[in-house]
């Protein structure tokens, strides 16, 4: 390559030094790549929930469900067809069935399951469409998810057999839909069968899980939304599609803070990582630099050829973090799959590559001004003297700096993570992400004064354990305390962010654990798939499957117990706040030890049994 | 008084005091000289006799505590970076006792450097560092990185660079200062063929009785003032008059020095 200006020059020094330049660069591919996967990832999860609400309810204007996962009493469906403004309404009931395999065992993994949906054609809450065959009539029928069939070999005609509430099931498929818009479950079966059917084998012989409603006037859904909720009173909840898109979004929304934290850190510590190795390439090439100011550099052109050189490493560890964001949102989609979350393939919106490509460079370019501006600064006398006596000593000023971003970013960013300060919406994410972002700063600026006493004592065993060795350890780590504190500092701030994870985590997972433990003394708990007492939603299990387990001989006390989670009375909250038992309180308390507030034990038993 | 040409270089007065109060150290005690356009004269003195510091003073390097330097005429006093930057590149070549060739270019680039750094990278100036790489007999190296060459060329190399744009005034300090004498030789040799063929003045620190007799005049310092000055051409009446500045105890060391260098 011929050099024909000096940025080619920078070009031409980072090629010479291969190896800094790719680990200076590896900083920005890990940030952009995170932030790049993040971008993905939640595009991703986004996009698939808008298509996939837009295939159950893109022809709906409302959705009437009850409070927090219960069941709609059978009566309400007509109720709503009465509503004036109601020009159609369709209901439904679901559950998950469990796939058995052609031995008659249960298909475990999560790709085993199917969502059944239990209406009747004639009135289908979903946006359907038939590929093949017809609609379910009666009896063991089942209209199945056209991408889950070709999966599976199914075709028309052909029989299937299914775990349900009530036992073993075998189902003929007898139509193949697609989901409008081309979305899928992921992997997860979906099925469509006779209502009839559905109330038969799911045990549910009233009641309906959800309604669906299209209004006369479609442009004024408000109103009549406020009429159905007023007509069905507080246990029901009636919403638009829309609302349950925004409510995804939002719930969305805090998982996005902390892998947006975490994509933040990521990026700061490479733009850690490039401030402190350009500063170092610009002591070590002081001479280099005083060189080509005696042969007529101009401060701005030496300025230049520093960011000159921040940009082509910048650009490329952009475009490696492209990929490996890529990679990784390709990953975590996969795993996604694997834990049987519905989740489509990746969409990539040019917004993601913009901000991601932004970012990226934007955040090497503002590491590389300061580094940029030494560089330019350097007196051409340096061409002589070389890099003697350039070495500063941390200032006072700097100290008092760090210290003053260090105090408040642990107060306020200790209380956004741990306090609970986290309820005030995108401000407090913000503020509390900047705080911890001002925290680390000010722990890179301080370390000068933190690392060097550590250094020193770190230095007395080293000395003896390897005396040359330690004492040439100790001196290039004492000769630029600047340098040493920076390269701790980003050390420190990259292993602070994995410390805390890891044991937020595990602390997490260990005082669930430690509850589980304490309250339940039953052992084993049986729940059909899908619903549980995680979700809220429960799913029945039918009276004949209990006793079935109650006559097993290994089985001592077998008691069956229901439970839902419930809006307390007189409270603000928006979301579900209790959690309501139901049981049977001669056999419960040997099944369960919770620990109970205001009265004994066995008060409280002997009062639910005396209600009984 | 008006002069169709300047001198090349015009000293006056000059000082230059390092740090402040009691650890203030004078450096140039008000210095007076004078180089004509195409003098080639060598500066010498013990050290810390100043006469680097005078060096880098006129290729505004540093800046002087007090007196004045006129290069073409033009007082560098009152100029701002901008104007120095320019100044240095337009008029002023340097040559370095570590060569400072930057080790990520070839021979050839390095020499285009200064072509590089004011944008004027044309066939010409490509013919006029070929020419010159030639000159200095290191044709056949114009591919070789810094570091496949030895000292000498290195510094052969570097004195290319700092004629590439015909500079008037061609600054070398201690040029052989890191050179065995055949090496040390030929730099010299270069220095002056090529000078005198393009009509550069040069001002060449050295504390090498032989490699300053190379030149048209020495100039002597001593603690930071012209203790004196005699034509070039006799290593030995340098050495001569070297002797008289220096304090009984050290003029063995010179005459061991400047004997080794002179045999070369």
């Amino acid at each position: 390559m011929a050099l024909r200006t000096l940025d080619g020059l920078a070009l031409r020094q980072m090629r010479t030094r291969k190896l800094r330049s790719a680990l200076t660069g590896l900083g920005v591919v890990l940030g952009v790549g995170m932030v790049f996967g993040v971008l993905l990832l939640v595009g991703t999860i986004r996009h698939t929930f808008d298509g996939l609400i837009d295939s159950a309810w893109g022809t709906s204007d409302l959705v009437i469900t009850a409070q927090e996962g219960g069941q709609l009493p059978q009566d309400t469906l007509d109720r709503v067809r009465a509503t004036h403004g109601v020009e159609h309404a369709s209901a439904m009931i679901g559950g998950i069935f469990v796939r058995l395999d052609e031995h008659g065992r249960a298909i475990r993994a999560r790709s085993g399951q199917m969502w059944v949906a239990g209406f009747d054609p004639a009135s289908s809450p979903y946006d359907f469409h038939l590929e093949q065959g017809r609609w379910q009539r009666a009896g063991p029928e089942a209209m199945i998810e056209t991408d889950w069939a070709a999966q599976r070999g199914l075709k028309v005609g052909d029989w299937f057999s299914v775990a349900t509430a009530t036992g073993r099931a075998r189902l003929r498929v007898v139509g193949v839909f697609a989901l409008s818009g081309g979305a899928s479950f992921g992997g997860q079966g979906l099925a469509g069968i006779p209502i009839a059917e559905a109330r038969r084998i799911m045990h549910r012989p009233s009641g309906w899980d959800q309604i669906t409603v299209r209004a006369s006037d479609r442009g004024d859904v408000g109103a009549l939304r406020r009429t159905l909720q007023r007509e069905l009173g507080a246990g029901t909840q009636v919403k638009s599609p829309q609302e349950y898109g925004d409510d995804l979004a939002q719930q969305l929304d805090a998982l996005n803070i902390v892998l947006y934290f975490f994509s933040g850190v990521a990026l700061f510590v490479g733009g850690f990582l490039i401030l402190n190795s350009f500063n170092m390439t610009v002591l070590q090439r002081i001479r280099e630099l005083g060189t080509l100011r005696t042969l007529g550099a101009t401060r701005a052109e030496i300025v230049r050829t520093v960011l000159v050189e921040a940009l082509v490493v910048g650009a490329a560890g952009t475009l490696l973090g492209l990929a490996l964001g890529l990679a990784l949102a390709l990953a975590l989609i996969g795993a996604m799959r694997g834990f049987g979350l519905p989740i489509g393939g990746l969409s990539i919106g040019a917004g993601a590559v913009i901000a991601a490509v932004v970012v990226g460079l934007l955040v090497t370019v503002v590491a590389a001004v300061w580094p940029a501006r030494r560089a330019g600064r350097v007196e051409p006398i340096r061409a002589v003297l070389g890099g003697r006596g350039v070495q500063r000593r941390p200032s006072p000023v700097r100290a008092l700096a760090g210290v003053a971003l260090l105090a408040p970013g642990l107060i306020f960013g200790g209380r956004f993570w741990i306090g609970g300060g986290n309820t005030g919406g995108a401000l407090a994410a913000v503020l509390g992400i900047a705080m911890t972002m001002g925290m680390f700063a000010g722990i890179a600026l301080s370390a000068p004064y933190t690392v060097m006493p550590i250094l020193r004592l770190l230095a007395v065993p080293l000395r003896r354990l390897s005396p040359t060795g330690g004492r040439l350890a100790i001196d290039s780590a004492t000769g630029n305390p600047v340098r040493t504190a920076a390269t701790a500092a980003a050390l420190t701030i990259g292993l602070s962010v994995f410390v805390v994870n890891s044991v937020f985590t595990s602390s997490f997972l260990g005082t669930m654990r430690d509850q589980i433990d304490r309250g339940f003394a039953r052992d084993l708990t049986v729940q059909a798939i899908g619903g549980g007492l995680s979700t809220g939603e429960q799913y029945p299990i039918a009276p004949a499957l209990r006793e079935q387990i109650a006559r097993l001989p290994q089985a001592g006390v077998v008691t069956p117990v229901r439970a839902r989670f419930v809006h307390l009375p007189g409270t603000r909250a928006t979301a579900a706040n209790g959690f309501a038992v139901a049981f049977d309180p001669a056999e419960y308390g040997e099944v369960d030890r919770s620990e109970i507030g205001g009265a004994s034990r066995e008060q409280a038993l002997q009062g639910s049994r005396a209600a009984a | 008084m008006p002069d169709a040409s300047p001198p090349a270089v015009e000293i006056q007065a000059l000082e230059k005091v390092y740090g402040t109060g009691t650890a203030a150290t004078h450096a140039l005690g008000g210095v007076d000289a004078t180089l004509a356009a195409g003098e080639f004269v060598a500066i010498m003195g013990p050290s810390g006799s100043g006469k680097s510091t005078l060096l880098h003073i006129v290729g505004a390097l540093e800046s002087p505590t007090a007196g004045s330097v006129r290069i073409a005429g033009r007082e560098l006093g009152g100029l701002d970076d901008g104007e120095l930057t320019r100044l240095r590149r337009e008029h002023i070549g340097f040559v370095f006792q570590f060569f400072n060739l930057l080790p990520s270019l070839t021979a050839l680039e390095n020499v285009l450097l200064p072509a590089l750094i004011a944008r004027d990278t044309g066939r010409e100036r490509r013919t006029r560092a070929r020419d010159l790489l030639r000159r200095v007999g290191l044709e056949d190296r114009a591919e070789h990185l810094p570091s496949e060459l030895s000292g000498g060329e290195q510094q052969r190399v570097s004195i290319a660079r700092a004629l590439l744009l015909s500079p008037e005034l061609l600054l070398a300090d201690e040029p052989t200062g890191n050179l065995d004498s055949r090496a040390g030789a030929q730099v010299l040799a270069l220095i002056r063929e090529l000078s005198r063929d393009e009509g550069h003045t040069v001002a060449m620190v050295t504390h090498d009785p032989s490699a300053a007799a190379i030149a048209d005049r020495v100039i002597f310092l001593r603690d930071g003032r012209v203790a004196g000055g005699i034509a070039g051409g006799s290593t030995q009446a340098v050495i001569d008059f070297y002797r008289t500045l220096l304090p009984d105890g050290e003029d063995a060391a010179l005459a061991v020095t400047g004997g080794a260098r002179a045999g070369g």
